[in-house]
């Protein structure tokens, strides 16, 4: 659920929550996502408070006050990664990367499974120049969410920039484009029409992207430009 | 010749009782001559007592021939008459009637007259009786009586030659020679003596005083040799043997001693002493001779001839050497001399005397116990005395040799003395005399025995405590020879010790103890004689001032070389408060006190009783302030305290030590124990300036190049930068090598300029930095790699800042050649970092190096345009800065990508990230990619 989803529940949810805080009337409020609460129960409203909190800070860039927020929040919660993973983005945005990477490792620790910690790990650890580890955190998050279409295109700039591999980076966002359908960046294709400008002609370097099974024995011999079909 | 008939007649009329008796009256020797002399009187008949009186019996008598007519009867009272009235005037004669009446008729009658008519009468009348014997006896008496000796004699002739075998013959013989002798016709005396010897002895009362009575008229006749024999037949007669002599009744012995008198008178008139031996050489031993010569040495003693009484015995003595009574005879010899007062002789004939008949001689040896002890009281005498005498003139006399002459022979005589009467009561007294002369004669070895054998055979005797205490002395006196001096002082102690345990009450025991205390020290007998020394102190008192001093000298270097310092300590001070001792042995001893106490310190030490160790070590100088252990006992307390860790006692101590000792030899030792204090205290600036002292002593050059730099680091430690620059700097300038140091320094005089802001001097160092570095050659290090790119980084910072404020202005031409010149001069150093190769400036050098080009394309490109130009002339000129510019823009995304392309080798650090961010304002189509991230994760689990 990396676009945040309106339903009805979660709108009521904000108004209410709106009410409360007081904030902007024009910006929505974020809305706390319980996937487990069928089978684990409803998690305490404390948490549930402090996390929504915590999110409308990060929404409002206020990274220090939601460091705060979110590390009393997982002192008294520390079992649930949401807060933990939040609490890496607020001090990622610091810059405070070493921190951050702890406290994504700490959300992983609760859910190993929690795949915008995974994805969100691969940024940290580039921003460390970690590249190597980086891609391959963005790769799990793949693994863990096949439709993360934003490690897809992180996973080109770690390609393009960082680890000069421009035919992967061709690649991954070509994939990007894809997953936009008809709504694709324009920017980003003209950095694949760059790309294709600049990488070798015979690109014999098969990207070791981790696609579903049905994806990977596809030709990959030749980079895709934007829009191209496979 | 009255006298003699009166004499004869007591002889006469007074027989019986004993046969001879002394005279009465002696007669003095002196008095005697050969004419005066007599036999002594005999007594041969006794008295009758008489109830009634002889007138009245005689007159009965009378009476009766007025009326008798026999004739026999007649005779027989005439006789009886005769007879009363003669033994009426022996009666009175003897003193029977003492009536003044009495004696008035007898002497008007004469005596006997009357009787000697009636036996005239009766033997006229009566001649051829046969009873007449009697009457011519009593005729004799009455004669005898009337003093007419002549007649006596006739009467007495004639009865001898009428009356043969009567009862008076053998009587009549003797009183004939009684009256022939008392009338001085002593040949014819002889001759009636002879008759009645030849007689035999039987029935013969008369027959030995006939023997004895024929000696004297031989002697009248001076017939010497005659009388001489007569007498020793008299004395062979009745003394046959050596107990008749010893048994003999009182007359016999008067007769005897009589008999010895006129021999001894003979033989002395005969010549000398000489006779005797000569008399019974000639007639055979007898085993009275003895006798004779003493009764001979008697009568010349009498007349105060000593020598030739001295003579006479020692004649006998010659003549029999070995006699029982030979010495009791010298002793006579001796104690004549004493009585004449001959002192020579009589110490010579002492001397002989001891010679002769003492425990050394044949004759005592021959003789048994008995015999022995007769000599003993005398020779015990002579001995002491010749020992006295000598002893007492040698301590008189003045000249030496004399005296020496004669206390050796007191000696001597002591010797023989002790040897002669080893259990006698006086023997302990002989023994100290010994000693005594011994000891002022100088032998005093001799001495100390004989005190010794005084002290402790006869502890009893009242000198002994003082001949244990003299034996010391002597000990002390003796100079032996050198091989004998270690001997001689044990047996000195040994003594010393007997003395004290025999006379634990004596009041020399004290210092006895301490004078063998120091002998025994003197042999490094260190136990026995602190032993002893601490028994001397017991007896604290009786001690002197002067002995106390010495037990305390004793214990005190006993106790050091016992290594009992303590104890030491304690005599030592003991010993200091003695008043007379002189300065060098005072500063002796206060040396010695701190030697002891700082012994006490290092058995502290040993015994890991630290605390105690430096106590003892310090407190010298209060005690011995002027020691010369002192300096030592503050160093190695200090040196302690420092093992301990005690610093803070430690320094002050050391402290004290350079400033009182400027010149001491362990003062080089001091920095590196202060430095160590002040580094455990964190004192830096101590340390530092103690390093700094280090630094500047000579020595190992070594040694002083690490102080010195390790002073800069504690002045910086201590924030004394001054100082640590200064130390830094003559580091860096002095030592090159080694060559880590050296980085180091000029590192920290970076450093310190650094942080003190002076940029300039700062700058200076990393200049020189750099050129350490790049001039070290196979030296570098990667510290210096990593100095000297920082220094050159920071160098090029500089430049950069320097060049990062210079504006391009009109004319461009000027301004950026001085630009150009600035970042020439940037590059250069930036160049140089990247060459040094460190990353971390490799990185950041790049990036400046990229931003210097960027910069200065920029620069150009927003620089002021010169006025006065058209658009056209503004568009060329526009162009002008764009073709200066854009290779300068060229070169700035090339050298950003020189560090972006690091991230190959996974390099990415701030300066490469900033490198990234360059690029993507100058080439933000190829660079100007950022990841997407979410703003928040909204799942909270």
């Amino acid at each position: 659920m990396l676009t945040p989803f309106v339903n009805l529940l979660h709108l009521i949810m904000l108004v209410t929550l709106f009410g409360m805080t007081g904030c902007s009337l024009f910006t929505p409020k974020p809305v706390v996502v319980d996937t487990q609460e069928a089978t684990l129960g409803p998690i305490d409203p404390k948490l549930q408070k402090g996390f929504s909190e915590a999110l409308v800070l990060l929404r409002d860039e206020e990274y220090s006050e939601a460091e705060a927020a979110l590390l009393v929040l997982t002192e008294k919660f520390p079992g649930f990664a949401g807060p933990w993973s939040n609490l890496a983005i607020a001090l990622s945005k610091q810059e405070k990367y070493a921190d951050a990477l702890v406290s994504i490792d700490k959300a992983l620790e609760q859910d190993e499974k929690f795949c915008q910690a995974i994805s969100f790990k691969g940024v940290v650890l580039r921003e460390l120049g970690e590249f190597q580890l980086a891609k391959e955190q963005y790769l799990s998050a793949l693994v863990c969410n096949p439709e993360d279409a934003l490690s897809i295109y992180n996973l080109g700039v770690l390609s393009d920039l960082y680890m000069h591999d421009e035919v992967a980076a061709l690649d991954y966002y070509q994939q990007y484009l894809k997953t936009q359908g008809d709504q694709q960046d324009e920017t980003i294709k003209s950095w694949v029409v760059d790309l294709k400008r600049r990488v070798p002609a015979q690109a014999d370097v098969i990207p070791d992207v981790i696609e579903p099974a049905d994806k990977v024995d596809q030709n990959l011999s030749e980079p895709q430009l934007a829009g191209e079909e496979l | 010749m009255k006298n003699l008939s009166i004499l004869f007649l007591f002889i006469l009329l007074l027989p019986g009782c004993s046969l001879f008796e002394s005279f009465s009256e002696p007669m003095q020797l002196s008095d005697q001559t050969l004419q005066n002399m007599k036999p002594l009187k005999v007594r041969l008949m006794a008295n009758e007592d008489t109830k009634i009186s002889y007138d009245e019996v005689m007159e009965k008598y009378r009476a009766y021939l007025d009326v008798s007519k026999d004739a026999e009867l007649r005779v027989r009272t005439h006789h009886r008459i005769a007879n009363l009235r003669l033994q009426k005037d022996e009666f009175i004669w003897e003193g029977g009637d003492e009536s003044d009446e009495a004696r008035l008729k007898i002497a008007e009658a004469d005596f006997g007259r009357e009787s000697i008519a009636d036996y005239e009468a009766l033997l006229a009348q009566y001649p051829d009786r046969n009873d007449n014997d009697l009457a011519l006896y009593q005729l004799a008496k009455a004669y005898s009586l009337a003093g007419e000796p002549f007649e006596t004699i006739r009467v007495l002739e004639q009865l001898a030659e009428q009356f043969p075998r009567s009862n008076y013959y053998l009587e009549s013989l003797f009183r004939l020679g009684e009256v022939y002798y008392a009338n001085g016709v002593y040949d014819l005396a002889e001759v009636a003596y002879r008759r009645l010897i030849e007689r035999g002895a039987d029935d013969n009362k008369y027959h030995l005083s006939a023997m004895y009575l024929i000696g004297w008229a031989q002697f009248k006749q001076s017939n010497y040799n005659d009388s001489l024999l007569s007498f020793t037949q008299v004395l062979d007669y009745e003394f046959p043997t050596e107990d008749d002599i010893l048994s003999a009744s009182t007359s016999q012995q008067d007769m005897m001693k009589d008999i010895l008198r006129i021999m001894a008178i003979t033989f002395d008139y005969q010549g000398d002493w000489e006779n005797i031996s000569q008399f019974y050489a000639g007639i055979g031993e007898r085993h009275y001779e003895h006798l004779v010569y003493d009764t001979l040495a008697s009568q010349y003693y009498k007349k105060k001839y000593f020598k030739s009484g001295a003579s006479t015995l020692r004649a006998f003595i010659k003549r029999y050497p070995q006699d029982v009574l030979a010495p009791v005879f010298y002793q006579r010899v001796i104690k004549g001399y004493t009585k004449a007062r001959y002192p020579t002789l009589l110490r010579k004939h002492k001397k002989i005397f001891v010679k002769t008949f003492g425990v050394d001689s044949q004759y005592w040896q021959s003789k048994g116990f008995a015999v022995q002890d007769t000599i003993k009281p005398a020779l015990a005498s002579y001995i002491w005395d010749l020992a006295r005498f000598n002893h007492a003139w040698g301590q008189r006399i003045k000249n030496k040799k004399e005296k020496r002459a004669r206390l050796q022979e007191a000696i001597d005589w002591y010797s023989v003395y002790i040897r002669s009467f080893p259990e006698a009561e006086d023997t302990a007294k002989a023994h100290f005399l010994l000693a005594e002369v011994a000891y002022q004669t100088k032998q005093y070895p001799l001495a100390k025995d004989h005190y010794e054998i005084v002290a402790y055979q006869y502890p009893e005797y009242d000198k002994a405590s003082e001949s244990g205490y003299a034996a010391i002395l002597t000990y002390s006196k003796h100079r032996p020879n050198k091989a004998d001096k270690a001997i001689w002082r044990q047996l000195t102690v040994a003594s010393a010790m007997r003395f004290v345990q025999e006379f634990p009450q004596d009041e020399r025991r004290g210092q006895v103890l301490v004078n063998t205390s120091e002998m025994l020290l003197t042999d490094k007998y260190f136990e026995q004689a602190l032993a002893t020394a601490n028994l001397a102190w017991q007896s604290e008192g009786n001690l002197s001032d002067r002995h106390r001093y010495g037990a305390s000298l004793v214990r005190s270097h006993s106790s050091f070389h016992l290594e009992q310092f303590v104890e030491a300590e304690q005599a030592i001070m003991q010993a200091l408060s003695y008043k007379k001792i002189k300065r060098s042995v005072r500063n002796d001893l206060r040396e010695k006190l701190a030697a002891s106490v700082y012994k006490q310190g290092e058995m502290a030490k040993l015994a890991g009783d630290n605390e105690s160790a430096v106590k003892n070590w310090l407190r010298i100088a209060d005690l011995v302030p002027e020691s010369d252990i002192k300096v030592s006992a503050e160093f190695d307390a200090a040196t302690l305290l420092m093992a301990a860790g005690k610093y803070e006692q430690a320094v002050p101590v050391l402290l004290a030590f350079r400033k009182t000792y400027p010149k001491h030899r362990l003062l080089k030792d001091i920095p590196s124990k202060l430095i160590v204090a002040y580094e455990s205290q964190e004192n830096w600036s101590g340390a530092a300036f103690e390093l700094q002292k280090i630094w500047q002593q000579k020595g190992d050059g070594n040694t002083q190049r690490i102080a010195l730099f390790q002073a800069a680091e504690y002045f910086e430690k201590a924030k004394d930068l001054d100082n640590a620059l200064a130390m830094y700097k003559r580091y860096a300038h002095d030592y090159k090598r080694p060559f880590n140091p050296a980085v180091e320094a000029h590192h920290k005089l970076d450093a310190i300029y650094l942080e003190m802001g002076d940029t300039t001097k700062r700058l200076f160092w990393m200049n020189k930095m750099v050129w350490l570095h790049l001039g070290a050659k196979k030296d570098k290090t990667d510290r210096s790699k990593y100095l000297a790119a920082k220094a050159s980084y920071e160098l090029a910072e500089n430049e950069r800042i320097k060049y990062d404020r210079l504006k391009i202005s009109l004319p461009l031409a000027k301004s950026i050649d001085k630009k150009n010149k600035r970042m020439k001069a940037a590059l250069e150093r930036y160049t140089q970092a990247v060459k040094i190769g460190v990353l971390e400036y490799t990185t950041s050098a790049t990036y400046r190096i990229a931003e210097l080009y960027s910069g200065f394309s920029k620069g150009l490109m927003a620089s002021e345009r010169p006025p006065g130009l058209d658009e056209l002339e503004l568009e060329e000129y526009e162009y002008l800065l764009e073709d200066q510019a854009f290779p300068l823009e060229e070169a700035a995304i090339e050298v950003h990508q020189t560090n972006a392309g690091r991230t190959y080798d996974g390099l990415y650090d701030q300066w490469v990230k900033k490198s990234y961010g360059s690029l993507a304002d100058l080439m933000p189509g190829q660079y100007a990619k950022y990841e997407k991230q979410v703003s928040y994760v909204d799942a909270i689990r």
